[in-house]
């Protein structure tokens, strides 16, 4: 979906049908079937495998001391395979664009820089762990909870020593309060169905729920 | 002891890496422009990445390790003591070999990247290592311990030194010379009969060549004492 302001929106409308019930939550895995890539789009198989085992395990506690844990399986399971897609299709400035785009130069602006910050900052600390990985095997270390509170502790610091680059080079370049943007967004005959479809999915479950 | 790269390739996206070598005991140096490949090699020698084609036979080595180019990436110890213990050696006598004494307590990542560049490289070094790959280990250092780390690096016998720099000026003692160019390394062969080849020579070792004297080896005072020899 090249529309980053439909697939923003139709992110919010899946996420809530499938967290509010069961059949948003299959209709919701089933619109991500049809218009998604499925799999191919998913960089990191192993986070997205580690995240299913995850829900899984709270998922077998649950159901054997007496709640729903399939229910919770299956909706968990909707909300991650739509985070994993919009995570995967995101492009870089984004978040800004959309953010402009929807609450103006000033407001929309702050918003989605501070977005785009958060999302940079993911993915440094998802580098930060691929190195600290090396490291600790040129180490000949170990991953148990005495490695793991300091290395938490070196990458919490490096990203605050990011950060705070990040303020002094933003505060060189002049920034004070918002900027100007003129975000153009394209969208295609398939991006728009794939809305109206999340749309839908969105209004049939508010509908089960009144 | 012997490293041997039999037809290996790595691919990312357009750009290749192809390799087709034998490393023996000794100095190797493997220089080559930025973003040529050295740290993809240096990579792939250490099992860090694995290569796309062709393999790698390590014959008689035990014991490998990499330094990384940068030192920050190697920190998983949030004091400097913590950081020293990782590597399982005493902090007392590194932090005195580093110039860090007193400052164990201090935050690693605090440190500046000199201080942190020599505080790794003393720590990977107070160990033997039968095969040791050196990613740029000269960046950040100043002059002096440029010269230091080579005074150590020339009294490491018995193992195969890997250093992969483009480092022009201070340079140890070597053995063998490598070429990284495109993506392709080649071989240029030992020291005494590769100079004439070498595409990559430091400046000094150009200009030894350009009178018409050949070094002996890399460093510049070899190419000093070939250019006093010719006065002579």
């Amino acid at each position: 979906m090249q529309d980053a302001r439909l697939r923003l929106f139709s992110t919010l409308f899946l996420s809530f049908a499938a967290f509010s019930g069961i059949i948003g939550a299959f209709l919701s895995i089933g619109w991500w079937l049809v218009f998604t890539d499925r799999f191919k789009s998913f960089q990191n198989l192993r986070l997205f495998t580690g995240l299913i085992f995850m829900i899984a395990v709270i998922a077998v506690i649950t159901q054997f001391s007496g709640g729903e844990g399939l229910l919770y399986f299956i909706r968990m399971s909707a909300i991650i395979l739509i985070a994993g897609w919009v995570f995967e299709e995101r492009e870089s400035g984004e978040f800004l664009d959309v953010c402009t785009w929807m609450f103006g130069n000033k407001k929309g602006f702050n918003l989605g820089l501070v977005a785009e910050m958060g999302i940079t900052t993911i993915q440094l600390i998802e580098e930060d762990i691929r190195r600290i990985r090396i490291a600790m095997k040129l180490k000949g270390m170990k991953w148990d909870l005495s490695a793991i509170i300091p290395l938490a502790t070196n990458i919490i610091y490096n990203q605050i020593k990011k950060t705070e680059e990040q303020s002094k080079i933003l505060a060189c370049r002049g920034y004070l309060d918002g900027g100007t943007l003129c975000p153009v967004f394209r969208s295609t005959p398939k991006d728009k169905i794939a809305f109206i479809f999340s749309f839908l999915i969105f209004t049939s479950e508010i509908i089960h729920l009144l | 002891m012997k490293v041997r790269m039999d037809n290996v390739s790595y691919r990312r996206g357009e750009w290749q890496l192809t390799a087709d070598a034998v490393f023996k005991t000794g100095v190797h140096i493997v220089t080559g422009r930025i973003g040529s490949g050295k740290s993809t090699l240096s990579l792939i020698l250490a099992d860090i990445i694995r290569p796309d084609n062709g393999s790698i036979n390590l014959k008689g080595i035990s014991s490998k390790t990499l330094s990384l180019q940068f030192p920050e990436y190697h920190v998983t110890g949030y004091t400097i003591n913590d950081e020293i213990s990782s590597w399982k050696l005493k902090p007392t006598e590194v932090l005195a070999k580093a110039g860090l004494s007193g400052r164990g307590n201090e935050k690693t990542l605090q440190l500046s990247g000199g201080e942190m560049k020599r505080l790794h490289l003393t720590c990977q070094l107070s160990k033997d290592w039968d095969l040791l790959i050196l990613d740029e280990p000269f960046s950040s250092l100043d002059c002096i311990q440029k010269q230091k780390l080579c005074r150590e690096l020339e009294s490491r016998n018995n193992c195969i030194l890997i250093i992969l720099t483009h480092e022009q000026n201070i340079l140890p003692k070597v053995d063998y010379i490598w070429e990284m160019d495109g993506g392709h390394l080649r071989y240029i062969g030992e020291v005494a009969y590769a100079l004439e080849k070498w595409d990559g020579a430091p400046g000094h070792i150009r200009h030894a060549l350009s009178k018409g004297v050949l070094p002996d080896n890399i460093r510049e005072k070899d190419a000093m004492e070939a250019l006093c020899r010719m006065q002579d």
